[in-house]
């Protein structure tokens, strides 16, 4: 697969996950290995995407600043790995909203295919729940599912048929192996 | 109401793109005989224009709070990126100013030849070590003519619903040539969204930050200064 852009869910992905949300850049911790991979593939010209689910917005647990010194945060730490992220696009609604944009619905992904002019289709989705493997499938991405966050647990409820369309592996680490071939 | 604001923006278009093609072509017959300074005041009619026309088409009007802000010397200006309203306002505002743009604006008919007389900084975005290299090579040889230098961190518009990173060379071209730097904010894009041909009224907002001395910074920290103080302004 050549195409350049990479999309890839945050929490459970590139940070820790939590139950009770993340609420502040101090709760922000990445997972090991996920920044150097974020880079690496930055580095090796792909287009670096987040699309992640955001309700805490929704249910007022942060505001939109907060959420944006987050993404400054984590960028910051992509860069000084030597890498960059192109865009991270977010949801701020919540599960009963009826909004487009939440996982498994795929607003954010068209907003990323009209914001870069890229292909979805043969782009490689990195996620750790179902709502993101079913995202990307509607969109012809190629899903690949981390063992990180939700992920051992998504793998396990997986049923056979979307199994096959899978690509499983442990962490964003080992991910960007696969996406670098 | 719809149809009503489907006109109106309409009307703008019209006036907005005839006015661009005779004034670019006018600009570029007479502005090859002008100096650089003499270019600015010419070519910013037509910005003037534009600003006039929005209101009286669209409705849509500014409100500037910290004009008095504005350092009397050549600066780094950095703002948030909305809508091309920016693009065109700002130039007013801060006049003279150099903006930071892709190149491939200048290979645009009449619009790009003509605002290529202006000598703004053109960057290669596809290379993104060399552009930086530009901005700072090309901002330096602006800010010690006496002319600012305009830079949209986030590089290329930003709806809502998204983060774009912001990048550090506006910092670090004015923490290198030591000049003051101006954080800039508004909201643009609620009244003239990017890639949208329905415009609503209103004022737009625009807020001119303290200029902060650059002098002894680091690169990474003025610039999440500014980042915070732009999204915390409106």
């Amino acid at each position: 697969m050549s195409n350049s852009l990479v999309i890839l869910d945050r929490d459970g992905v590139i940070n820790y996950d939590s139950d009770s949300y993340i609420k502040s850049p101090d709760e922000w911790q990445a997972i090991p290995g996920s920044i150097e991979a974020i880079a690496r593939l930055s580095r090796a010209g792909k287009i670096i995407c987040v699309a992640t689910n955001q309700s805490g917005l929704a249910r007022g647990l942060f505001d939109e600043i907060t959420l944006a010194n987050i993404h400054a945060y984590m960028s910051h730490l992509v860069e000084e790995a030597g890498g960059q992220i192109d865009a991270i696009f977010f949801c701020p609604h919540g599960p009963d909203d009826g909004c487009h944009c939440r996982k498994p619905e795929t607003g954010m992904l068209e907003q990323i295919k009209s914001e870069f002019g890229l292909e979805l289709k043969g782009s490689y989705f990195v996620g750790d729940s179902e709502k993101d493997i079913d995202a990307a499938l509607t969109c012809d991405c190629q899903p690949i599912l981390v063992r990180t966050g939700n992920g051992r647990l998504t793998e396990q409820n997986l049923d056979s048929d979307k199994k096959q369309k899978v690509l499983i592996t442990d962490t964003l680490n080992s991910a960007a192996e696969i996406i670098l071939g | 109401m719809l149809i009503i604001f489907a006109l109106r923006s309409l009307l703008f278009y019209l006036g907005f793109y005839s006015s661009l093609l005779i004034y670019a072509c006018l600009c570029l017959i007479i502005g090859p005989f002008l100096t650089l300074p003499q270019r600015y005041p010419f070519f910013l009619c037509w910005n003037h224009f534009v600003v006039f026309w929005l209101k009286f088409s669209c409705g849509i009007r500014v409100k500037i709070n910290g004009r008095e802000n504005i350092p009397n010397e050549a600066i780094v200006i950095v703002s948030n990126h909305q809508s091309p309203w920016e693009t065109i306002y700002l130039y007013i505002v801060f006049n003279p100013v150099s903006a930071i743009l892709k190149r491939e604006l200048l290979s645009i008919p009449f619009f790009g030849w003509a605002l290529s007389l202006l000598k703004p900084i053109a960057i290669d975005r596809k290379r993104k070590f060399r552009a930086r290299n530009q901005l700072l090579q090309q901002g330096k040889e602006k800010l010690s003519s006496g002319i600012s230098v305009l830079i949209f961190p986030e590089g290329t518009r930003v709806s809502p619903g998204v983060h774009k990173p912001y990048q550090t060379g506006g910092s670090a071209l004015a923490i290198e040539e030591g000049v003051k730097i101006l954080p800039v904010a508004h909201d643009a894009g609620h009244y003239w969204p990017s890639g949208k041909f329905l415009k609503k009224p209103g004022t737009i907002r625009l807020v001119i930050g303290q200029a902060l001395d650059s002098q002894g910074r680091e690169v990474r920290e003025l610039n999440q200064e500014i980042e915070q103080w732009i999204r915390q302004a409106l």
